[in-house]
C-alpha cells in the first residue's frame, strides 16, 4: 500500500495489473505510442452483413478471456449489452471483460452472468445495482472506474484493448456507415463509440434501422466497421433520451443556481467568446437559464456549449448565444432533432472531448463548467462515485475531465442530502481532486478555493455569501449533526482512475 | 431613517413543516412570516407551536426579519401562540383579522406584559396587522395609529374579497380602492404598506404586473407564498440605474450644501431639499440592498446636525 498525493491508500496492483498512484492533475505523460490494430482488407463484392448477433460474435473471432465494449449513447434504454452477453453465454464463452463506456441500471440483467463467471471484470464505471452489490460483497467482479476522457485515453494508449466493439447504430447501411440522428432508437451523438471504431480490434455495427447505402450523414464511416447486423430493436426509446429535461422548481435548487450564476458573472469569464458546460440535472439547467438571461442582457456572443447537450443549449445556439455546440451525447429529444439539422451542432468523440493524452481536448477550452457532487470535503475534493452509504452507485462521466480543463469548475449541491451534510472532513471517495475544483456552491453559502483570491474578493464585494469551507461545513453540521463514519473492510472492489490513468482512490467493501 | 428596513418580500413559511423552516436562513426575502394560522391544520396547532419555538431558539444568526403569524386573538389558540413563541424572540407578530384598532391595542397590551415578564425592552416586539376585511379597510386609518409597535399595515386580499363576497381577479380592479386606502393610512402614520399575496406561483408574468402596480400605488413590498416569487419582486423594486445615479448626485449636492451651512441647494436647475434628499436616500438604501451601489450614508451629513 502506498499513499497517493491526496493521502489515499492505494495498493500496488488491482486485478493483476500494476497501479500508479495519483500525484498531480497535469504532469503525467507516459512515453509510448498509440495502440495499433491489424490492417484489414475488404475486397469488392464482400458482404459485411451477417444474419444475427450470434453470427457476428462468431465472425468477430471473440474468444474466452477477451474484452468487449458497448457504449452508453442509448443510456438506460440500451438493450444491446444484455443481448451480447446472453449470446456470449449461449456460445459457451467465459471470462469476458466488459470495457463499455458506462453501465446503467438497465444492465442489472447481466448480474447472473457475472455470478456464473461469464463476465469477470468491468473495465468501466457503473451506475446502479451492480456497483451496489459489488460494494456489499454480494457480487465479485473487479471494477475500474474511468472518466469519459480517461476511457478514450485507455483505449488509445493500449492500456485497455477492446477485442470486439459492438456499436449500437440507430441508422446504418449495409457497409457500416452510421449515424445516431434518425430511426426508432435515435440518440443523436455517438460520441463514445468513435474511439472504439478506431481502436477495437474488431468492430460490429448493430442496427434496428438498416437503410439503403449510403447512410447520410456519416458519423462513423464504413472504413472502420467489420460487420453489420440487423436486430429488431436496440432498446426502449422512452429511456434512451428524456422527452424534455427541466429546470428545477425547488426553491433550494433555484437559490443554488442563482448563486452559481452570480459566481459566473463575478468571475469575469462571461464575455464574448464565453464557453460553457452543464449537465442535465435540474439545478444545472437552472444555472444555464440564468446564464442565458445574462448573455442576452449583456449581448454576449459565446463561443461554444459542450458536453451532454440539452434542449436549453440548442435554444442558446439557435438564439445566437453560442457559435457552436460540441456534443458527445444528447440528453433530450430537442438535442437529437437539432443534431439532424443544425450544422453548428457538432458531434465529437470522447477523445476530442476530454482525453488528456492528445494534442488538446475541448475541455481545455472551457471557461466554465457546472458539476454536481454526492459529497465534497474541506480540501475541495469531490465525490460523485459513491454515496454516503459507501456504495459505488455512479460513474464519473466527464466530471474530472471538465474540472481539470475548465478555467472555472463550479460544484453545485444542496447543503443537506438525505439528512447528511454535503461538506465532509474527507469525502468517502475522491473522484475529482480539489486542486481542479474552484468553487462550491450550496444554498447556505459559497466556498471559493484559495487559489482564486480575486474572485473571492469580488464576490464579497457583491455581497454574495462567501464563506470559508470549514465555516460552511460547521453551519451545515449544526443543522444535521455529525454523521457516524462508515466502516469498510480491507478488500478493494473498485479503483477510481483519474483521467490520466493514475489511481486517485479505491472503493472498499462496506462493513455490513 | 435610522430604522430603515426593506420589506419588499415577506415570505409565509408554514409553521408545521420542518423542511421549510430549516431553509428560512437561505431564502433571500427581506423577512419571513412563520405561520401558525391558516397554513396549520387544527390538529397540528400545538405541534407547530413547539416546532416554531425550537426553530427560533436555534436560529441564532438571524439574517432577516422574523415575524410570526399567530392565530387571531379571539380564537382559543392566539394567546397560547404568544406564550409559546415570544421567548424565542421573533421580531414581531403578524396579527390576522385586525378589523379594528382595538384588536391591535389588545395585542399591544399583551406584548407589553410578555416583555415585562421576559425582562425585555418595552416595545421590542413589533406588530404587522392584517387588513383583510371591509371593516378592516374602513378602520385602517385609525388602526395605523393604534400602536407604536406597528411596522406597517399588511393588506390581505383573499379574506378581503371573501368578506365582500366577490372573486379576486388577476388584474385586481376590485382591490384598487382598498389598496389605496391602506397606503394612505400607512403613509399618514409614517409606517410601511405591505401588499397581499399573489397566489399563482407559476404565473411569474402576472406576479410581475401586480408588483409593478402596487409599487406604483406606494406599497413597500408584498407578502408571498412561494420562495420562487422573491426574485421577481426584488427585480421590480430594484431602482433603475438612472435613479441611482441621480440619487448619488443629490446626496453629493446636499453634502456640499451642509458644508456651506444650508439645507437647500440647486442641482441641475432643480431645488434639492429635505423631501428630495429623503427620497434619494431611500433609493440608495434600496440600491445597496440590491448590491447595485456601495456608498456610506452619514445621517448627520444628510439631515444636518440637530
Amino acid at each position: 500500500m502506498a499513499r497517493n498525493s491526496l493521502g489515499r491508500e492505494i495498493p500496488a496492483t488491482f486485478a493483476g495489473k500494476a497501479i500508479l498512484p495519483y500525484a498531480d492533475p497535469y504532469a503525467l505523460l507516459p512515453e509510448r505510442d498509440h495502440a495499433s490494430r491489424p490492417l484489414r482488407r475488404v475486397n469488392p463484392g464482400a458482404d459485411k452483413v451477417v444474419k444475427s448477433l450470434r453470427q457476428a460474435i462468431e465472425a468477430s473471432g471473440l474468444k474466452s478471456g477477451m474484452t468487449i465494449a458497448t457504449h452508453h449513447h442509448l443510456r438506460n434504454g440500451d438493450a444491446l449489452l444484455g443481448r451480447v452477453v446472453r449470446e456470449i453465454d449461449a456460445l459457451g464463452l467465459r471470462d469476458i471483460k466488459i470495457a463499455s463506456s458506462s453501465v446503467h441500471p438497465v444492465h442489472a440483467e447481466i448480474i447472473p452472468y457475472i455470478e456464473k463467471g461469464i463476465i469477470t471484470g468491468l473495465e468501466c464505471g457503473v451506475n446502479g445495482p451492480i456497483g451496489e452489490m459489488v460494494s456489499k460483497g454480494e457480487l465479485h467482479c473487479p471494477i475500474v472506474v474511468r472518466t469519459h476522457g480517461g476511457r478514450a485515453r485507455a483505449l488509445i494508449s493500449g492500456e485497455v484493448t477492446v477485442d470486439v466493439a459492438f456499436i449500437a447504430a440507430p441508422t446504418c447501411d449495409s457497409y457500416g456507415n452510421m449515424n445516431g440522428f434518425y430511426g426508432p432508437s435515435a440518440c443523436g451523438s455517438l460520441g463514445y463509440a468513435h474511439t472504439d471504431a478506431l481502436y477495437a480490434r474488431n468492430v460490429v455495427a448493430v442496427t434496428d434501422n438498416l437503410v439503403p447505402y449510403p447512410a447520410s450523414p456519416i458519423s462513423i464511416p464504413q472504413t472502420l466497421i467489420d460487420f453489420v447486423v440487423e436486430v429488431d430493436t436496440l432498446g426502449d426509446p422512452s429511456k434512451i433520451v428524456s422527452t424534455t429535461t427541466r429546470v428545477t422548481k425547488d426553491p433550494v435548487g433555484l437559490q443554488i443556481a442563482r448563486y452559481a450564476s452570480q459566481v459566473i458573472e463575478a468571475s469575469g469569464h462571461l464575455k464574448d467568446g464565453f464557453s460553457f458546460q452543464t449537465g442535465s440535472g435540474g439545478i444545472s439547467l437552472a444555472v444555464a437559464e440564468q446564464v442565458r438571461r445574462m448573455m442576452r442582457e449583456k449581448k454576449i456572443k459565446g463561443s461554444f456549449g459542450c458536453g451532454g447537450i440539452t434542449g436549453y443549449f440548442v435554444d442558446m445556439l439557435e438564439e445566437g448565444l453560442f457559435q457552436a455546440l460540441f456534443d458527445v451525447q444528447c440528453f433530450d429529444l430537442r438535442a437529437v432533432e437539432s443534431m439532424g439539422k443544425n450544422r453548428r451542432h457538432m458531434e465529437i468523440s470522447a477523445d476530442m472531448y476530454a482525453n488528456p493524452f492528445n494534442a488538446g481536448a475541448v475541455v481545455n477550452r472551457l471557461d466554465c463548467v457546472i458539476l454536481g457532487a454526492t459529497e465534497v470535503d474541506v480540501d475541495f475534493n469531490v465525490n460523485v462515485n459513491t454515496e454516503s452509504n459507501g456504495y459505488l452507485l455512479h460513474n464519473t462521466g466527464g466530471h474530472s475531465d471538465t474540472a481539470a480543463g475548465a478555467k472555472l469548475a463550479i460544484i453545485v449541491a444542496p447543503s443537506i442530502r438525505g439528512r447528511l451534510p454535503i461538506v465532509r472532513d474527507a469525502v468517502t471517495t475522491v473522484t475529482t481532486p480539489g486542486e481542479t475544483v474552484d468553487v462550491i456552491v450550496t444554498e447556505r453559502g459559497i466556498a471559493v478555493n484559495d487559489k482564486h483570491g480575486e474572485l473571492k474578493e469580488e464576490l464579497l464585494r457583491r455581497k454574495v455569501p462567501v464563506k470559508e469551507i470549514r465555516e460552511l461545513q460547521e453551519e451545515i453540521t449544526k443543522v444535521t449533526g455529525k454523521p457516524r463514519p462508515l466502516e469498510f473492510e480491507d478488500d478493494i472492489c473498485a479503483v477510481i482512475e483519474y483521467r490520466d490513468g493514475s489511481v486517485i482512490d479505491v472503493v472498499r467493501r462496506v462493513k455490513e | 431613517m435610522a430604522g430603515f428596513q426593506l420589506r419588499r418580500t415577506l415570505l409565509y413559511v408554514p409553521g408545521n413543516m420542518p423542511s421549510m423552516l430549516q431553509n428560512i436562513p437561505i431564502f433571500q426575502c427581506d423577512g419571513v412570516m412563520i405561520d401558525l394560522e391558516d397554513a396549520v391544520p387544527l390538529s397540528e396547532k400545538d405541534a407547530a407551536r413547539t416546532l416554531v419555538r425550537s426553530f427560533l431558539d436555534n436560529y441564532s444568526e438571524r439574517n432577516k426579519e422574523v415575524l410570526v403569524r399567530i392565530n387571531a386573538l379571539d380564537t382559543k389558540w392566539g394567546r397560547a401562540d404568544l406564550k409559546a413563541i415570544l421567548p424565542g424572540l421573533p421580531d414581531g407578530i403578524r396579527l390576522p383579522k385586525a378589523d379594528t384598532p382595538e384588536v391591535v391595542e389588545t395585542l399591544d397590551t399583551l406584548l407589553t406584559e410578555f416583555e415585562e415578564e421576559l425582562g425585555l425592552e418595552i416595545g421590542r416586539f413589533r406588530i404587522l396587522p392584517s387588513i383583510e376585511s371591509a371593516e378592516g379597510v374602513i378602520n385602517c386609518i385609525r388602526t395605523a395609529r393604534s400602536s407604536k409597535r406597528l411596522i406597517g399595515l399588511a393588506f390581505g386580499a383573499e379574506d378581503y374579497t371573501a368578506s365582500l363576497e366577490i372573486e379576486r381577479t388577476k388584474s385586481g380592479e376590485e382591490l384598487f380602492a382598498a389598496r389605496t386606502r391602506v397606503v394612505w393610512a400607512s403613509r399618514a402614520a409614517g409606517i410601511q404598506a405591505i401588499d397581499t399575496i399573489f397566489a399563482d406561483a407559476s404565473d411569474m408574468e402576472g406576479l410581475r404586473r401586480e408588483t409593478e402596480l402596487i409599487k406604483t400605488l406606494g406599497f413597500n413590498g408584498k407578502s408571498l407564498v412561494n420562495p420562487r416569487q422573491i426574485e421577481v419582486i426584488h427585480e421590480v423594486f430594484a431602482p433603475k440605474q438612472a435613479e441611482v445615479d441621480y440619487a448619488l448626485r443629490v446626496v453629493d449636492a446636499i453634502k456640499r450644501a451642509r458644508e456651506m451651512g444650508t439645507g437647500v441647494i440647486s442641482l441641475e436647475g432643480r431645488m434639492v431639499d429635505a423631501p428630495v434628499v429623503k427620497r434619494a436616500v431611500r433609493v440608495l438604501k434600496t440600491a445597496m440592498a440590491h448590491g447595485l451601489v456601495d456608498v456610506e450614508l452619514d445621517d448627520e451629513v444628510i439631515y444636518g446636525q440637530e
